[in-house]
């Protein structure tokens, strides 16, 4: 079974065609151009679109007869049409700040309480209210308040639609639009799109059916966001299961039937069918290493940091805290940035620089115990994204995490977690597992554990011992509206 | 004088390197060089050089400057040595070398320290010594090599320092000045200034295996005949010399209460004379040069700076980033670096801090600060501590109007400006030179009689550069300073179990 996924990232339009053994048979990519502002972070709909269409068709003149289209992109990026699903602003993407002050408003009516989400300028609502209230003219000639998913999915089909889990981003309950508090802001819920479960079927229009010239019948299966595709995409399918993608940041999801604490702040479950997925994604992906890369190792590749020696900077005591952004899941703290911890005058570049390999097997420890904390018992690790490219970085998180880490043979997990979520639907009885190919499996190595557990016990306690300090420094340098670290 | 000719020959025997310089007898520099070595670190803590390698480069600066200066060998007529300490050299009754040299910031001697502590007890310590008890002091580095290495110690005859190495080399005595024996803490009495015998009996020292203590400006011995290899004439006159520390004071002219000395090479010590009144266990006591006492504490300073030159070597191969580049970039990020902290107690904390666990790190880090944030805050964390042993040095009594930097990172003018705001101080600096050298040079002249007194190196140096501190940008370096104190605070005990996990996992 061929199927056709759409995959928007942050800097990449994708679309790949996979075969029914998951390989991949024709896949093209367009960069995307991110306009930022000091606050605002922003990307245009129609060079999505534009350019989504230039690689539709061109995949679709390599590979004929394909049996579904599906997509995926990002969460939580607002993006406002009009009827004929043309965007009236461009989309504002999640490290967008603009709506802060909208976010801690709401956070004050009983209406938001009562959801049960946090405060957060992150969330869709927030958003909608700010340009309600910055942009009444938008407000007015928008017709839909779309995810990019759902973007993508009208153009094809001409229906605005969004999937249970992208409307979660808009304080649904039970699959429901938060009725009370969208009175209380008077936004007009006619303005969001209809929610439907994952896996429902639409057809692809008329007009699209021409322009690509596909058949008129053609299924577009509705599927979800990127993290959640990606997590599907990894080869989880038991009890226990996780993933950790890192890609612009790094997300750290298991499969689970169990649910997570009531009182449980520093992670999310989200529910798909019979099951929870619970984790979180922190800030941590790839810029750590282009960081790294950029201010210490000119011109060098991801692939120069294996020759990295395999003595730990731990036991030389060098620790590093990579908050460089500010953290989100399990921290959750804005203020909170970067430290080198425990120098001494032979420590030279590598040692450095395998110190901040290191702090990504730390970071993943801190999620795990997070998730753990609440009865949940994480068995294996599927690692994906850029930072799996990095022998050396698994390895790590093996030891320090003390669980096998298995690197995946696919590179486009995300896109193969979308195909596998629509064939499921159109297919049934189909079992995804024989297309997810383990590449390379890592063990824990019995000999560094105490080693690990003891640097891990001070990555927490510096990071505890230095909050105050990140707290004063964010005040000392808030005159200067010098707040480095927009979310990208 | 001139007219009959005449010049010095002075080396400073540093951490990094040797600097060696040719005086007139009027201070004039006829000619200079200095030759690198690289000090070894064979473990946590451990900082060691062997002595041969120090003779060696010492052999070729001297050869070198010989060569190349316009003057005739045979118109030296003293010679003076200052350098790093307090170490542990031990050589034998043939003068050879018997193991490494314990440096400085070699810290190995924690358990030394609690044994001198036990079987003496701080406040006699304290009393006869003026100094508390730490693996930076000579003694415990001492008593480190008897308990540890007893079949080598049997062999020792005398325990020197580098600077006392080189001179035995050329005279064949075994010196040590009082400027340096007040540094082998517990062993020198400060107020009787002399070596204590109580305190060798009690830790099983034969007095005999220390050298004896002259004035540092008193002539030792001649030059042997064997240093006609370097291009030195036999009988030349050699003064007993000073640590690197006490001669870079009486260099850039500071010997009288209300001036201060900050060095900038690798250590970065505060260096205030004073009349000897209270000795507060925080600083470093001693005798300076001319008789008189002086205190100071210690951070690591350009060690701090070319610990992140050799991090950026490579990076900086490739991309061109010379010390103008790191300077000018640098003078371009405001004060407090953008919320950047450096703590510089790369080789732990010495004084006043005394806690051997701290290490260094840099606190703050964004993705849009890079190497450039980076170094300059280094400049402003090494200016804190230094801020820090200030306040001490005032809290002990010291009356400090002015700072002297010298040494090879008082040429950065940027650093020199974050002193002097951080401080709150006028900052001079002698373009001349005024380093340890100049402090020989002093030293040699007067020991050759001809000079008179220090204040000839008043007149040696000209003028100065001052920059004067600019009192908004002070006050907020104060706020960068009291985080900077807050974070140490905070710190203390991860470094304590950071040394932990590193003691365990050299096992």
């Amino acid at each position: 079974m061929k199927g056709l996924v759409i995959n928007l990232g942050f800097r990449s339009v994708r679309a790949i065609i996979f075969g029914s053994d998951g390989r991949i048979l024709a896949s093209s990519s367009r960069k995307v151009e991110t306009f930022l502002s000091s606050e605002y972070v922003e990307q245009d709909p129609d060079e999505w679109w534009r350019k989504g269409s230039e690689c539709l068709r061109e995949v679709l003149g390599k590979v004929e007869d394909i049996d579904f289209i599906t997509v995926t992109a990002s969460a939580a990026c607002v993006t406002p049409v009009d009827e004929k699903a043309n965007p009236t602003m461009r989309t504002i993407l999640v490290s967008d700040k603009r709506a802060d002050k909208e976010a801690s408003y709401i956070s004050r009516l009983d209406s938001f309480k009562k959801l049960g989400y946090e405060t957060s300028a992150y969330y869709t609502i927030p958003r909608i209210l700010w340009i309600k209230r910055n942009r009444p003219d938008i407000y007015g000639r928008t017709f839909k308040f779309l995810s990019p998913n759902d973007f993508f999915i009208a153009k094809l089909t001409g229906d605005f639609v969004i999937d249970e889990l992208n409307a979660t981003k808009y304080y649904t309950v039970n699959n429901e639009y938060p009725r009370e508090l969208l009175r209380d802001l008077e936004i007009d819920e006619d303005k969001l799109p209809e929610i439907k479960p994952i896996g429902s079927m639409l057809k692809l229009s008329d007009e699209s059916a021409e322009n690509f010239h596909l058949r008129r019948d053609l299924p577009v299966v509705v599927t979800t966001y990127d993290a959640i595709c990606a997590f599907f995409g990894s080869g989880v399918r038991e009890e226990g299961d996780a993933c950790d993608i890192s890609g612009t940041v790094t997300s750290v999801r298991v499969l689970t039937r169990r649910d997570i604490r009531p009182d449980e702040s520093r992670i999310f479950q989200l529910r798909y069918r019979d099951w929870n997925i619970v984790g979180g994604s922190n800030n941590l992906g790839g810029g750590l290493i282009e960081w790294l890369l950029n201010n210490f190792y000119m011109n060098r590749t991801y692939e120069d940091l294996e020759k990295l020696s395999n003595l730990s900077s731990a036991a030389s005591g060098l620790i590093f805290l990579p908050y460089l952004m500010g953290e989100r899941a399990p921290l959750w703290d804005d203020k909170v940035r970067g430290c080198f911890l425990g120098i001494e005058r032979f420590h030279n570049r590598d040692d450095m620089a395998r110190a901040v390999l290191e702090s990504t097997g730390y970071v993943l420890r801190s999620l795990i115990e997070a998730i753990e904390d609440n009865g949940i018992q994480v068995n294996r690790i599927y690692a994906s994204g850029g930072l799996a490219r990095i022998d050396l970085i698994n390895q790590i998180k093996a030891d320090i995490t003390g669980k096998k880490i298995y690197k995946l043979m696919e590179a486009e997990s995300t896109a193969l977690g979308a195909y596998c979520l629509a064939r499921e639907v159109l297919e049934p009885g189909f079992d995804a597992s024989p297309l997810f190919k383990i590449e390379k499996e890592y063990s824990p190595r019995r000999e560094v554990e105490n080693m690990y557990a003891e640097a891990y016990r001070l990555f927490k306690a510096a990071y505890r011992d230095l909050r105050r300090f990140h707290e004063e420094r964010y005040e000392a340098l808030l005159p200067r509206g010098d707040l480095r670290g927009v979310h990208l | 004088m001139g007219e009959e000719g005449g010049y010095l020959l002075c080396s400073d025997i540093g951490t990094s390197s040797i600097k060696t310089r040719l005086y007139d007898l009027e201070g004039k520099t006829v000619g200079g060089l200095w030759e690198g070595y690289r000090l070894s670190y064979p473990g946590s803590g451990k900082v060691e050089i062997h002595p041969d390698t120090i003779w060696k480069v010492f052999q070729t600066s001297v050869r070198r400057l010989l060569k190349s200066a316009r003057i005739d060998p045979g118109d030296v007529t003293g010679i003076s040595i200052s350098g790093m300490t307090p170490s542990c050299l031990p050589v034998d009754k043939n003068g050879c070398i018997i193991r490494p040299a314990l440096l400085w910031c070699d810290s190995r001697a924690v358990e030394e320290c609690n044994l001198i502590r036990k079987s003496i007890g701080l406040e006699t310590i304290h009393r006869v010594s003026g100094n508390t008890v730490a693996p930076y002091f000579g003694g415990p580095k001492w008593l480190w090599f008897k308990n540890n290495e007893p079949r080598l110690f049997e062999k020792a005859w005398k325990l020197l320092q580098c600077n006392s190495y080189i001179i035995y080399r050329l005279t064949g005595e075994a010196v040590i000045d009082f400027s340096q024996a007040g540094l082998c803490a517990p062993f020198f009495d400060i107020r009787r200034r002399s070596w204590s015998y109580e305190i060798c009996s009690v830790l099983g020292f034969d007095v005999d295996i220390l050298p004896e203590i002259l004035p540092s400006s008193q002539v030792v011995g001649e030059t042997s005949a064997s240093c006609t290899s370097l291009g030195l004439r036999r009988g030349i006159s050699v003064v007993t010399g000073g640590g690197d520390f006490a001669c870079s004071a009486l260099g850039c002219g500071v010997f009288e209460p209300g001036d201060a000395c900050q060095m900038l090479g690798t250590a970065g010590d505060f260096i205030f004379p004073h009349r000897g009144e209270r000795f507060d266990p925080r600083l470093v006591n001693t005798m300076h040069v001319d008789g008189s006492y002086v205190s100071f504490g210690n951070v690591l300073a350009g060690g701090a700076v070319s610990w992140f030159r050799d991090l950026l070597a490579a990076f900086a191969k490739d991309n061109g980033v010379d010390f103008q580049t790191l300077e000018g970039e640098a003078s371009r990020i405001p004060p407090g670096s953008e919320g950047l902290i450096f703590l510089p107690q790369l080789i732990g904390g010495i004084a006043p801090e005394w806690d051997l666990h701290r290490r260094g790190a840099i606190i703050g880090i964004s993705t849009s600060h890079g190497p450039f944030h980076i170094y300059r805050a280094i400049l402003e964390g090494v200016a804190y501590a230094l801020r820090y042993i200030l306040d001490i040095a005032l809290e002990a009594g010291g009356e400090i109007e002015s700072i002297t930097a010298v040494d090879g990172g008082a040429r950065s003018r940027l650093w020199r400006r974050i002193l002097a705001d951080v401080m709150n101080l006028p900052v001079k600096y002698y373009a001349s030179g005024g380093d340890a050298t100049m402090g020989d040079a002093a030293l040699a002249a007067k020991g050759l009689g001809c000079i008179d007194g220090f204040h000839a190196v008043k007149g040696w140096l000209g003028e100065a550069a001052v920059d004067e501190p600019d009192p908004q940008i002070h006050g907020e370096y104060l706020s960068y300073y009291r985080l900077y104190r807050d974070i140490y605070g905070h710190l203390g005990g991860d470094f304590r179990n950071l040394s932990e996990i590193i003691r365990r996992e050299a096992k």
